[in-house]
C-alpha cells in the first residue's frame, strides 16, 4: 500500500469530523471573551496541581 | 470581518479543524482546548488573510502553527508511537479499515511529520507545504522522503499482519 492510497481515507476522516455541528454561541463566546478560556485553563492547572500535591502527601507515608 | 462571516467560515471548515485536533490530541478535553486556541488564533489573524490563497490553506496554516506551538509550550503531545501500538482515536467513529490505518500511520509520526503527511494527503505540493509550515522546501523534501521510507516498511508489515 502507498501513501497515496490513504488520500480518500483522509477525506473520510474529515467528513467524520464534520458530523457534529458547531455551536455558534460557543464560537462567539470564544472570540468575544478570550479571557474566560485563559481562566478555565488556569483553574484546570490549579486543580491538577492540588490533586498532585494531595497524592504526593498521601504517598509519602508508603 | 463580520462575526457572522467568520462563523460561516469556521462552520464550512470545521472538518479540518476538528480533524487536526483529533490527530494531535487523544483526550476530548485536550481536543476541546486545542479547538478553542485555534478558533481564537483564526479570529485574531482573520484580518491578515488577504485572499491570496484558498481559505482552507489559511486555516491549515493557522491551525498547524497553533497546535505545534501549543505542543512545544506545554509538552503535552502524544508522542510518536510504534505503528502497531498506536491508539485508534477514531475507533468509535465507525471508521472503515483505511481510516483506521490512516489513523495508525499518522499517530506513529512526530508532530511536524504528521503535518507534512496530512498536507500531502490534502493534495499540497512540497513547496506549498513548506510555506504553510514555515519550513524550507529542502527540509520538507528531506523529511517527506524519510517519512515515505519509514511508512513503506510499516505499511508492508501492517498489511502482512492483517492478512
Amino acid at each position: 500500500m502507498q501513501l497515496d492510497d490513504l488520500k480518500p481515507a483522509w477525506q473520510q476522516f474529515k467528513l467524520l469530523s464534520t458530523m457534529h455541528p458547531i455551536d455558534a454561541n460557543e464560537i462567539l463566546s470564544m472570540i468575544e471573551h478570550p479571557e474566560s478560556i485563559a481562566k478555565t485553563k488556569l483553574q484546570k492547572a490549579l486543580y491538577t496541581m492540588v490533586m498532585f500535591m494531595v497524592i504526593a502527601i498521601f504517598c509519602q507515608g508508603g | 470581518m463580520e462575526k457572522h462571516h467568520f462563523l460561516q467560515i469556521i462552520n464550512s471548515n470545521r472538518g479540518i479543524i476538528k480533524s487536526l485536533c483529533k490527530v494531535y490530541y487523544a483526550s476530548n478535553e485536550d481536543q476541546k482546548d486545542a479547538f478553542q486556541d485555534i478558533i481564537l488564533q483564526l479570529w485574531k489573524s482573520v484580518d491578515t488573510f488577504r485572499g491570496e490563497s484558498e481559505i482552507s490553506t489559511w486555516i491549515y496554516r493557522v491551525s498547524f502553527n497553533t497546535i505545534i506551538n501549543k505542543i512545544r509550550k506545554d509538552k503535552k503531545s502524544v508522542s510518536a508511537e510504534p505503528i502497531t501500538k498506536s491508539h485508534l482515536y477514531i475507533s468509535h467513529a465507525k471508521a472503515d479499515d483505511n481510516v483506521e490505518l490512516l489513523s495508525m500511520v499518522i499517530q506513529s509520526l512526530k508532530e511536524i511529520d504528521k503535518a507534512i503527511v496530512i498536507l500531502y494527503l490534502e493534495g499540497y505540493r512540497n513547496k506549498e507545504i513548506a510555506e504553510i509550515l514555515k519550513l524550507s522546501a529542502t527540509n520538507v523534501t528531506t523529511r517527506f522522503n524519510r517519512i515515505k521510507d519509514q511508512l513503506k516498511t510499516k505499511l508492508k508489515t501492517t498489511s502482512h499482519a492483517t492478512r
